[in-house]
């Protein structure tokens, strides 16, 4: 017997249109509506569900990637001219 | 770049249609951190100068390299914004936000650096495209016809216990993300640093960038799948 899609799945997004919406679901800018259906998706695609979870895990990492400073020869200079423009007697 | 061009670029979001002499309220893009730190600025404080270098600095570099050859003529043009920030602050009226306001200047040196080195030509070539047409997730992962069609043929497979702390700590997935990041399009670099590893809020990106909500997300997703799929073959 063939295996058929529930008919409720059938109304709903695809995996393709969820995974194509992920970044605006993470972010929380999707309309209303659009958002109640990709939740109800990710409620019962375990898939979706894997894939959403390592696009958060993507921005997560990048929020975390190491810091870049000025050299300490840079940041002398920048100091400089910083006091020379605005230290408070001039 | 003169001082008119530092002010055009603080005055960029303002609605041109409403006369200066009407803006009687003048209205403040600041954050209430970003308020107590300019005023410090502005008394000649070092300490408030090295938390805001401290602060943005690593976002001018990554977002200086899009425009231009090098490291180190990215932390040139970084450098001459700095110097730029700090001849122009008083001059700062705070009607975008402060980081909005500097990396307008940082992008406006960048470009105009770019330009006269004429080495972004030379980029675009090595460039990895960026199509409009491209779906962000590879469309042969999915079913293309029958009752599943839309559906995944290749789900993502789970990354084992995997949380960002751990990712961070494996070199091999770092070095991917990093890899992954430094080879994306210009277009799509410039969002993902800005977004993600910035943290900037998306309202504040389209302004910076000037681009619509709609393009930011087309972009910053497209950016966001490209590093996953890094990640995902790094960790096999």
């Amino acid at each position: 017997m063939k295996d058929h899609r529930p008919q409720w799945i059938q109304s709903g997004p695809s995996c393709r249109n969820v995974a194509g919406l992920a970044s605006e679901y993470l972010d929380d800018c999707l309309p209303v509506l659009t958002n109640v259906r990709v939740g109800l998706h990710l409620a019962s695609c375990a898939d979706c569900r894997i894939y959403m979870k390592q696009m958060a895990l993507v921005c997560e990492v990048a929020a975390g990637l190491p810091k870049q400073y000025p050299s300490p020869i840079t940041r002398l200079r920048l100091r400089q001219h910083f006091a020379c423009c605005h230290s408070p007697s001039s | 770049m003169n001082a008119d061009t530092v002010t055009s670029i603080e005055s960029m979001s303002h609605n041109p249609s409403i006369s200066p002499k009407l803006q009687v309220v003048k209205p403040s893009g600041l954050t209430k951190a970003e308020d107590t730190i300019l005023a410090r600025l502005k008394h000649g404080d070092e300490g408030a100068f090295d938390e805001l270098v401290n602060q943005h600095h690593s976002a001018l570099i990554r977002m200086a390299m899009n425009y231009v050859a090098d490291r180190e003529v990215a932390e040139e043009v970084v450098q001459d914004t700095w110097m730029a920030v700090i001849e122009s602050l008083n001059r700062f009226e705070g009607r975008s936000s402060l980081r909005t306001w500097i990396c307008g200047i940082l992008i406006h040196k960048a470009k105009d650096r770019g330009v006269r080195e004429k080495r972004h030509t030379t980029f675009s070539a090595f460039e990895s495209s960026d199509d409009d047409n491209d779906e962000a997730v590879d469309p042969s992962r999915f079913q293309q016809t029958g009752d599943w069609a839309g559906h995944w043929a290749f789900p993502p497979q789970p990354w084992d216990d995997q949380t960002p702390e751990k990712l961070l700590a494996s070199k091999q997935a770092v070095d991917s993300m990093q890899r992954a990041i430094e080879t994306l399009p210009a277009t799509l670099k410039e969002v993902l640093i800005l977004r993600d590893v910035e943290g900037v809020e998306a309202k504040e990106v389209c302004e910076l960038l000037k681009i619509t909500e709609t393009n930011l997300y087309v972009r910053l997703h497209r950016a966001r799948e490209r590093v996953r799929a890094a990640v995902e073959t790094a960790l096999g």
